[in-house]
């Protein structure tokens, strides 16, 4: 977690998909401080989308710990900007949800998901 | 019935090897969550459209439904208890496997939410192909394996 889940209308070529993903993991990372081994993205295509938006993203992320509602809602903003540029389509046809997840209901690398801003000790302990 | 949602990528598991993770969950869940009927949904997605840390994805992302107020003591039982098994069967790092035991409102909220996105033709064509892919799982007693594109 987080998991980023992005249907599109139409297909994205794979160097779009890989731009866009990159440009996901660079701003959650840097916006929230979480490692970028966390960052999960995922597309999908072919999806007649409402509102006439040509490409959705709904996000799973870890909420508490050290993210407010500000900050969460500055994430979507940056997310559904990013998104927009690198997947070359106009910022108005992008959405953006964020749906928050208790860090300790998932498990990833065998270990209970820290809380925001504890990765560092997790990281420490997991792989030690 | 309580509802599982799974992510695994194309080409990495066979479909023994599906069978066989998907009898794990259920018997893992059956022990320590309910006995409720468990409905499980794999999304197998194609090569190039997943990622994590900035590279094609090798990762598998397990979602279970729970009921509300659920013990942490036994969602970490669970949860440990299915990562062990999985990854003897899949041969995955640990690292590779995302496990989530969610609350029922909350997994209402991401189950849907990729439903709700979409326009009255596309929420048509999303639960026809569903239907078509349970009712020849049911048919064939294979697991349920959906291609997210539409």
């Amino acid at each position: 977690m987080p998991v980023y889940n992005i249907a599109s209308r139409q297909p994205l070529s794979y160097d779009a998909r890989r731009r866009t993903a990159d440009a996901i993991a660079d701003i959650h990372c840097g916006l929230t401080g979480a490692p970028p081994e966390f960052v999960n993205v995922i597309f999908m295509h072919g999806h007649p989308l409402k509102g006439g938006h040509d490409l959705n993203v709904i996000c799973n992320v870890r909420s508490g710990g050290n993210r407010n509602a500000e900050l969460t809602e500055t994430l979507r903003q940056k997310i559904r900007e990013g998104v927009a540029v690198s997947a070359g389509i106009a910022l108005d046809k992008v959405e953006a949800t964020l749906v928050g997840f208790p860090a300790s209901w998932a498990m990833e690398g065998g270990e209970i998901l820290p809380e925001p801003g504890e990765e560092d000790s997790w990281l420490a302990r997991s792989q030690g | 019935m309580r509802k599982t949602l799974i992510l695994i990528q194309e080409n990495q598991f066979s479909d023994t090897q599906v069978a066989l993770l998907e009898k794990i969950i259920r018997n893992h869940y059956r022990h320590h969550v309910s006995r409720e009927r468990l409905l499980l949904i794999w999304n197998r997605i194609p090569a190039g459209q997943a990622f994590t840390n900035y590279q094609d994805s090798r990762s598998s992302l397990v979602t279970m439904e729970c009921p509300p107020g659920f013990p942490q003591t036994q969602r970490n039982a669970v949860l440990k208890a299915i990562e062990k098994d999985w990854l003897k069967i899949s041969g995955q790092h640990p690292d590779e496997l995302m496990l989530a035991l969610v609350e029922e409102a909350l997994f209402a909220d991401v189950f849907q939410g990729t439903q709700k996105r979409l326009s009255l033709r596309g929420r048509i064509a999303f639960v026809a192909k569903v239907i078509r892919t349970v009712i020849h799982a049911r048919f064939k007693r294979i697991p349920i394996i959906v291609n997210p594109n539409l």
